[in-house]
């Protein structure tokens, strides 16, 4: 379930009773990159959410080298597998290195098979390009199943689209909470008087965060767990 | 109880000052007009109006969605003009609407420079699909037409809203119609005639009334009184 600005922003702003504007000394604009702000931070300690897609990209005939998707500046959170359409093939990570030694001396264009290895490494605009050994034969259509990172909800063309906030309900009422713990740090004491609000609540509300954040993370931990520690099989 | 209608009130005032007479009265209709619009201001003064709701095709130029513009301008000229204070302005996609729909978005005051500074920034603090904070600022007048006039601003600047609001009305004098209610509650009506007859005993002679009319006055009112009087001897004020 993913959630949407305005919820988080209704529920950070009965926990700090300005649910009426004029009550406001913070405003939609100060609460909304609060939420922002804090659902980066929240995330950076979360493992990153995977998203398959079918067919994102291709490798093209003769070509050695390959880029993942970046429309709408999306970014990559480190996990990446690359399934071949043709033959449902899975490409085996390696090492930059290592392709770099596969490809030394290869002087020839031209392709001979499928891809069976890859190397990935992110550009300076933060494009993931790829490196394949052999050469692809022909265009290979791929499935991608990646780690996407979170997205700065500031950067969407409308801020309050539905889902925009990727988090389950835990992980919504925890960035509520921190969200209402930040803003209530900043209040003065006039501020916290209009709203006739005590400061101290701001220590519980950030424990209880910790709490779901916590409750987040094995979550999404268990979500994948096979309950055993797994080993690597190349 | 309804606020009395003015001819009520004017009665009931001649009535205390006991000069209720259709020949040879003391007081000109004009003149006692000025006495009724000074007392239903004193009260109207303590009582602070009330709160009025309008569609916001009623309230700005334009009558309707905006075209692009940043900003409305509240007409000077339909009755509109008479507004002391918005307490709460809308977006909202219906016409006649007067904040009342669940899908009007209730906006947040902000100053207008707030509203030039966000402008400014682009999509930098987000990007919204529907305004989220207005300013209402007064016009300068250059022409005497265009008294009390007002400009609306908005942020984000998105088209394709109205704007409706709730107000405080400015006060509103009694035009002399017999009908004319005054717009106060019922202990308000009840004050201005008393009022009016503590201002217009002097005037017909009949000082040594002041007392007993003053002691009928509202204790909400007499409070009002004391304070205004203390302010203006001391020009300091109880709190």
């Amino acid at each position: 379930m993913s959630l949407n600005l305005a919820t988080i922003r209704a529920r950070v702003r009965a926990n700090i009773r300005e649910l009426g504007p004029r009550r406001s000394t913070t405003g939609v604009v100060e609460i909304d990159n609060q939420i922002a702000d804090l659902y980066l931070e929240m995330a950076a300690s979360l493992p990153p959410p995977r998203l398959l897609t079918t067919g994102a990209f291709t490798i093209a005939a003769n070509a050695r080298t390959f880029a993942l998707p970046s429309a709408g500046a999306i970014e990559y959170g480190g996990m990446v597998e690359i399934q071949l359409q043709s033959d449902r093939s899975y490409l085996k990570r390696r090492s930059r290195d290592e392709l770099i030694g596969l490809h030394d001396s290869d002087t020839s264009t031209v392709g001979t098979g499928k891809p069976s290895l890859f190397a990935l490494y992110e550009d300076a605009s933060q494009v993931v390009q790829g490196l394949c050994w052999p050469r692809s034969k022909d265009a290979e259509l791929c499935d991608l199943f990646a780690a996407i990172d979170p997205t700065d909800i500031r950067d969407a063309a409308n801020m309050e689209a539905a889902g925009i906030i990727q988090f389950s309900r835990i992980g919504g009422a925890a960035l509520v909470l921190f969200t209402s713990a930040r803003l209530v740090m900043k209040m003065t004491d006039d501020d916290l008087a209009t709203r006739r609000l005590n400061r101290a609540i701001a220590g519980t509300w950030e424990k209880a965060g910790h709490t779901l954040l916590y409750q987040e993370e094995v979550r999404r931990h268990n979500a994948e767990a096979v309950g055993y520690v797994m080993r690597m099989t190349p | 109880m309804p606020s009395p209608i003015y001819s009520d009130i004017v009665d009931y005032a001649l009535d205390r000052l006991q000069c209720n007479v259709v020949t040879d009265p003391r007081f000109g209709t004009a003149e006692i007009l000025r006495h009724a619009n000074q007392a239903y201001l004193d009260v109207y003064e303590a009582s602070g109006g009330a709160q009025t709701a309008a569609a916001g095709s009623t309230l700005w130029t334009g009558g309707g969605s905006a075209s692009g513009a940043a900003d409305f301008t509240l007409p000077g000229s339909s009755g509109t003009e008479e507004i002391a204070q918005f307490l709460q302005v809308w977006a909202s996609t219906t016409l006649g609407s007067t904040g009342d729909f669940n899908s009007d978005i209730p906006l947040d005051p902000a100053d207008y420079e707030e509203i030039v500074a966000l402008q400014s920034l682009g999509s930098a603090l987000g990007s919204y699909a529907a305004p989220k904070k207005y300013a209402v600022i007064r016009r300068a007048k250059t022409v005497d037409t265009e008294d009390s006039r007002y400009d609306l601003y908005w942020w984000p600047s998105v088209a394709g809203f109205y704007f409706p609001a709730h107000y405080i009305k400015q006060f509103d004098p009694f035009d002399g119609g017999a009908t004319d209610r005054a717009d106060v509650d019922d202990i308000g009506g009840h004050d201005i005639p008393l009022l009016m007859a503590l201002r217009m005993a002097p005037l017909a002679g009949r000082a040594e009334l002041v007392p007993s009319i003053a002691v009928d006055l509202s204790e909400r009112m007499k409070k009002f009184l004391e304070r205004k009087l203390s302010a203006r001897i001391s020009a300091s004020q109880d709190r």
